[in-house]
């Protein structure tokens, strides 16, 4: 029973467990899976701003540049002006219709800003990259900025303005250009330490983040940087994006300073801390349980206990009544039964009674603890059941029963357990002798065939009404009308003998009518024990 | 023959000894387990009566020490505790029988006779010593303590073979109840001679056909008792 309880607990208490730990745990990768796409995002939208910070700075410059070229305009003069005026502006071009550069020329004298600015350009003039790119620039942003300059209605805007990046030395160099209607074009240098600090003036000097940004040019060289990034930490960007046009090879990178486990770790405490809560208070719920039921069982079993060691104590006094009673009973002069005292009697009978009803308790007590096994060998039925006569022959000579029949017609030696067939024959002899005095008779009869043992218990007393011939095999109960009040009892004979009948492979059960209740208990001859 | 009875009741130890002696047997008694090794030891009785629940040695330490040096001595255990397993452990350490309390004396006289039997069987006995004999149609088994008569046995006390045998020896003579005392009693029991009469009316009550008009022990009022043959 134990061992059950404790299975059963442990199965309770392990399959709930290793259910919410399973879930637990999705649940936390899941989670963790969360946390991290969550912070990749948030880092990304941060990146994200400040390429577009740059992006808008771009913009502004590349309006400015516009403005002041269209202000300009083809006049060679103003443009060879503007580098000198403008800060944005490292060099000006003039391209004309037939696609000859006619500023700065070679065929006039150049200042050292011109020619060097025709050496950074050498390669853009006489590769044909310039045309070509002036080609597919003129088919790639044709939607992106015209409707710009046409708002600015203030200067005569060309159909389309377009950046050219190229590398030189120190890094990458933006032209600016458009082209007029005639087909010649203007283009301007932007002034390369204007453009950076410009873009750097935009950025932040630190970060709320706990991390590192870093933008760096095509060639993977640092532009700038904010924030920081402590020894130790990951060497690998979280996340990277490209700016866009025209500085699009250029590359803006976060670099956490904490782990991406360290930030999925709240998450997954969070978890752990809930699993752990639960486990305990599933552990406790299990232990009080086990606690309530083990006392429930250990009262159960003191119970039991301290029934068969009251059973145990009454049986040392008992046994003296019965043996000095029967030692009495000895001394006396046999030939007449009848000069016996009465009194002697008494005790015999009684103490006989006591045997019976404690045998009675004690095997009650013990079908629950550790059940009953039988122990057949080849008995006597005759001589059990004259045994049993001789012990009631008193007490039912006192009820007033006077006619006493026996009809015993099982011969022979059967393989019975006598002890058990001995309380079960009391018990319903008890039942008669209690309740069916008031026919003065009595009858046991018993017949055998083919291993079954019949038993029959006949009285003539007032019967037992229909509705309750099966309660009174339920234990404790006793009916109860004027005919039984007052009757002493226990409530567990009858229950028992069935009990113990059945477990003989038989059966005991009563017919009753208001003249005659017969008791028919049915055993079965077992294997003899060897 | 000669039973050691162990048991620390005291009303149950004499009544036992009583009922026992009243038998024919001899008693040696023990009221706790370290006095029944000690009793055994210096007593050497034919077989052996114990409680379980005693002071000083239990009756399994008990019967453990016995069969130490003995392995065939009959044991009975006496006991309260009739649970199976107390049953299993006492056969198991060597016991012949399991008697529960409270018991009827018949139970466990036939019990005891039982065991006497195989004690008998053990004991070497003297060239005197005769298996069985008869008296008219009755025969007596005296190592079986049994009477048989036709189909009818009986089981008999060692005191009642002795009286039959006294009859049988004395056969057409007058036994006295002295010589039934001296003979079945011993010397040295001084009891009244009712205890001679209500012995012989119990075993006539087993060997006779009509214990009220006796054939085999027939009273001669105001002597004793003959066997006619």
């Amino acid at each position: 029973m134990r061992k059950t309880l404790v299975f059963s607990l442990l199965f309770l208490i392990l399959l709930p467990l290793v259910v919410i730990s399973w879930f637990s745990l999705n649940r936390m990768k899941e989670s963790g899976r969360i946390v991290e796409e969550q912070y990749r995002e948030s880092v990304h939208r941060e990146l994200q701003s400040h390429a577009v910070v740059i992006s808008g700075n771009i913009k502004n410059i590349e309006n400015e540049l516009l403005t002041q070229l269209t202000a300009a305009g083809t006049d060679i003069s103003k443009l060879q002006n503007l580098p000198e005026t403008s800060p944005l502006i490292r060099a000006t071009f003039y391209r004309n219709s037939a696609g000859e550069l006619t500023y700065p020329n070679n065929s006039r004298s150049l200042s050292e800003q011109e020619r060097l600015f025709l050496n950074r350009t050498k390669q853009l003039w006489e590769q044909e990259q310039f045309h070509v790119q002036l080609h597919a620039e003129q088919e790639n942003t044709r939607d992106s900025y015209p409707s710009k300059i046409k708002r600015q209605k203030k200067v005569s805007q060309p159909v389309q303005a377009n950046w050219l990046p190229w590398y030189w030395e120190e890094g990458v160099h933006l032209i600016l250009w458009f082209k007029n209607r005639d087909g010649s074009v203007i283009g301007a240098e932007v002034e390369r330490v204007y453009l950076l600090s410009s873009i750097i003036a935009k950025l932040p000097e630190k970060s709320d983040e706990k991390g590192l940004f870093v933008l760096k040019n095509g060639k993977n060289e640092l532009i700038y940087r904010w924030g920081e990034l402590p020894k130790g930490a990951a060497k690998e960007a979280l996340k990277e994006i490209n700016l866009t046009a025209p500085l699009d090879s250029w590359r803006l990178s976060y670099f956490s300073a904490i782990p991406l486990r360290d930030i999925t770790r709240v998450e997954k405490q969070n978890v752990i801390i809930l699993l752990i809560t639960v486990t305990l208070l599933i552990l406790f719920i299990g232990f009080y349980f086990y606690r309530e039921t083990s006392r429930d069982l250990h009262e159960a079993t003191h119970r039991v206990n301290f029934v068969n060691q009251v059973s145990h104590e009454l049986k040392t006094p008992l046994t003296n009544i019965r043996l000095y009673a029967e030692l009495l009973k000895e001394g006396f002069d046999d030939d007449d039964e009848e000069d016996h005292p009465t009194e002697l009697s008494i005790i015999l009978s009684e103490s006989q009674r006591l045997s019976r009803m404690i045998s009675n308790i004690l095997t009650f007590s013990k079908r629950e603890k550790t059940g009953i096994t039988l122990h057949p060998r080849e008995s006597d039925l005759n001589a059990v059941i004259e045994e049993l006569m001789e012990q009631f022959s008193i007490s039912l000579k006192r009820r007033g029963f006077t006619d006493i029949e026996l009809d015993l017609q099982c011969r022979g030696a059967l393989s019975i357990d006598a002890d058990i067939v001995s309380q079960i024959i009391a018990n319903c002899i008890s039942n008669a002798e209690k309740y069916g005095h008031s026919g003065h008779y009595l009858r046991i009869k018993t017949h055998c065939s083919n291993g079954d043992v019949h038993i029959h218990v006949t009285d003539h007393g007032p019967g037992i009404p229909t509705n309750r011939l099966k309660k009174i095999f339920s234990p404790y109960v006793r009916l109860s009308d004027k005919a039984t009040e007052g009757v002493s009892g226990t409530g567990i004979g009858l229950t028992l003998s069935r009990e113990l009948a059945r477990l003989h492979g038989g059966d005991l059960t009563v017919q009753s009518s208001p003249e005659e209740t017969t008791f028919h208990c049915l055993i079965k001859e077992m294997r003899r024990e060897i | 023959m000669k039973v050691l009875i162990a048991e620390d009741d005291i009303n149950i130890l004499e009544g036992l000894q009583r009922l026992l002696e009243k038998e024919g047997y001899n008693t040696v008694a023990a009221a706790n387990g370290a006095i029944a090794v000690d009793k055994y030891r210096d007593e050497n009785p034919d077989f052996v009566i114990l409680d379980i629940m005693m002071p000083e040695l239990n009756g399994y330490d008990v019967c453990k020490e016995i069969r130490k040096s003995d392995a065939t001595i009959p044991i009975i255990f006496l006991s309260a505790k009739s649970e199976e397993i107390d049953r299993v452990i006492g056969l198991e350490l060597g016991a012949d029988d399991f008697i529960s309390k409270p018991f009827g004396t018949r139970e466990l006289m036939a019990r005891v006779r039982a065991v006497s039997r195989r004690a008998l069987a053990q004991k070497p006995q003297n060239d005197s010593f005769e298996e069985s004999f008869t008296m008219g149609n009755l025969t007596v088994r005296c190592s079986e303590l049994r009477a048989e008569r036709g189909d009818l046995v009986v089981d008999i006390g060692p005191r009642d073979v002795e009286i039959l045998r006294l009859l049988k020896e004395n056969r057409g003579k007058v036994v006295t109840r002295n010589m039934l005392f001296d003979r079945c009693w011993g010397e040295d029991f001084f009891g009244s001679t009712r205890t001679v009469d209500q012995h012989i009316s119990q075993l006539r009550k087993k060997i006779e056909t009509n214990p009220k008009e006796p054939q085999i022990i027939i009273t001669v009022h105001g002597s004793g008792y003959r066997f006619e043959g």
